[in-house]
């Protein structure tokens, strides 16, 4: 018998007695120790001179009343652990790591399909309208399409902050056109709307008047009040005048604050709000028409 | 019909019918905001002068009946001239808001509450200087 095995089968043997005097019964820690090491163990300790483990069993008699003895002392130490049981143990706790996984790989897998198809998860804002253009005619969602926008909502009575906003438009506006040489021109670069919640006062020659103090593209929209409400809602915009108002009234029209930057398609970009710098909207505005003709521009969103 | 734009004068427009045809109650310009907002800033710099907090009230008698003796008066005149009346209630009540706001702050950092302070300064206070 190989020496080297044997002392390391009687150190596991003290080591296993001392365990099983001390703590309590773990299968995992019994597991490498094997029956016929024990046996092993058992037979070598009459012939050699290592000390006695700490509880030395009485001088057994026989071969078979030994292994009997051992048994039954292992399963009264141990409980009823079985090799059986053991894999068991060990299959269930592996199947249920796996399912686990599994699961959990196919949850991120479906919220990374619902990202790409909501488009990242953006809100719902803007949709089919019809209004009055300031200069003539009609403007619908249709007429956003292949150009960038900011769009406000406001009415032209405004004391201060639709006019503070106005101008940060115009001003953001002019800063993206320097940077992409459309300043000046009549035909090109971000188109600023201004759509009145304020029908009752707001008539096209008032709106024409209004829209050409803060920028000289910028569009003037309005409609009746059914249709300013239908083109508020569509676009997320809480607005107060009532239906009833009259053009001679003086009253304020209590209104969302922020405008939004829509791209080529007409859809939402971003919202900005009274903190927003007119440097901060201009940047965004450029990283969004950088991005989009990254993406392939309007040639590759077909419009 | 030709809309004139952009050369209205900054004195008293309402008489200049030429830009307002078809405008029963015809939106300040530009230049008429400006005014409003610039009369407006005297008044309520004068009445922060005076320690008047609510806009009217330095036309009433305080609380020990002593008269206080219209301060204020040429800059309330020019305010209510300057501005509709709809926008000079509006200016006022947001006056009240925005000095409130700021006694709270004051109040929370004097107590040493700086969250307090920093959640309120937080709040829009809806930028009372006009530009």
């Amino acid at each position: 018998m190989n020496p080297l095995r044997s002392i390391s089968s009687s150190a596991s043997y003290s080591l296993r007695a001392n365990l099983r005097s001390h703590l309590a019964p773990s299968p995992i820690a019994f597991a490498r120790c094997s029956p016929s090491a024990s046996r092993i163990i058992l037979q070598r300790r009459g012939y050699s001179n290592a000390p006695p483990p700490p509880n030395p069993p009485k001088e057994p008699p026989l071969q078979p009343e030994i292994d009997r003895q051992r048994k039954l002392r292992d399963q009264a130490n141990v409980g009823p652990f079985t090799w059986k049981a053991a894999a068991l143990f060990i299959a269930t706790g592996v199947g249920l790591y796996l399912y686990f996984e599994s699961e959990k790989a196919a949850v991120l897998e479906r919220r990374r399909q619902e990202l790409s198809s909501k488009s990242i998860g953006k809100p719902q804002i803007g949709g089919p309208f019809t209004l009055d253009r300031h200069d003539g005619g009609n403007f619908t969602e249709k007429d956003l399409l292949g150009k960038w926008t900011l769009i406000y909502f406001g009415f032209t009575h405004c004391p201060d902050i639709c006019p503070e906003e106005l101008d940060k438009m115009g001003e953001a506006i002019d800063i993206v056109d320097k940077k992409t040489g459309q300043y000046g021109k009549m035909d090109q670069g971000v188109m600023p709307l201004f759509i009145s919640v304020d029908p009752a006062r707001d008539t096209i020659p008032q709106i024409k008047k209004y829209v050409k103090e803060f920028h000289p593209r910028m569009v003037g929209l309005v409609g009746d009040y059914e249709a300013v409400k239908k083109t508020c809602k569509m676009y997320r915009v809480y607005f107060s005048t009532p239906p009833d108002a009259a053009a001679s009234d003086d009253y304020l029209v209590d209104h969302s604050i922020f405008f939004y930057l829509m791209d080529p398609l007409g859809q939402f970009v971003d919202a900005f709000g009274k903190a927003t710098t007119a440097d901060q909207v201009a940047e965004k505005v450029l990283d969004s028409m950088k991005k989009w003709d990254d993406a392939g521009g309007n040639a590759a969103a077909g419009v | 019909m030709v809309f004139g734009f952009g050369s209205s004068s900054s004195s008293s427009s309402s008489s200049s019918s030429t830009t307002n045809e078809g405008i029963e109650r015809p939106a300040p310009t530009r230049e008429e905001r400006k005014a409003c907002w610039t009369s407006r800033d005297l008044y309520f710099g004068c009445l922060d002068k005076n320690n008047v907090l609510q806009a009217g009230d330095e036309i009433q008698k305080d609380a020990k009946g002593k008269e206080i003796f219209n301060v204020c008066g040429g800059e309330r005149g020019k305010y209510e001239q300057d501005c509709g009346k709809a926008w000079i209630d509006y200016f006022n009540k947001r006056r009240t808001l925005e000095l409130r706001r700021q006694a709270t702050i004051d109040a929370a950092e004097r107590s040493g509450n700086k969250d307090k302070a920093d959640a309120w300064r937080a709040v829009s206070g809806g930028g009372s200087s006009g530009r």
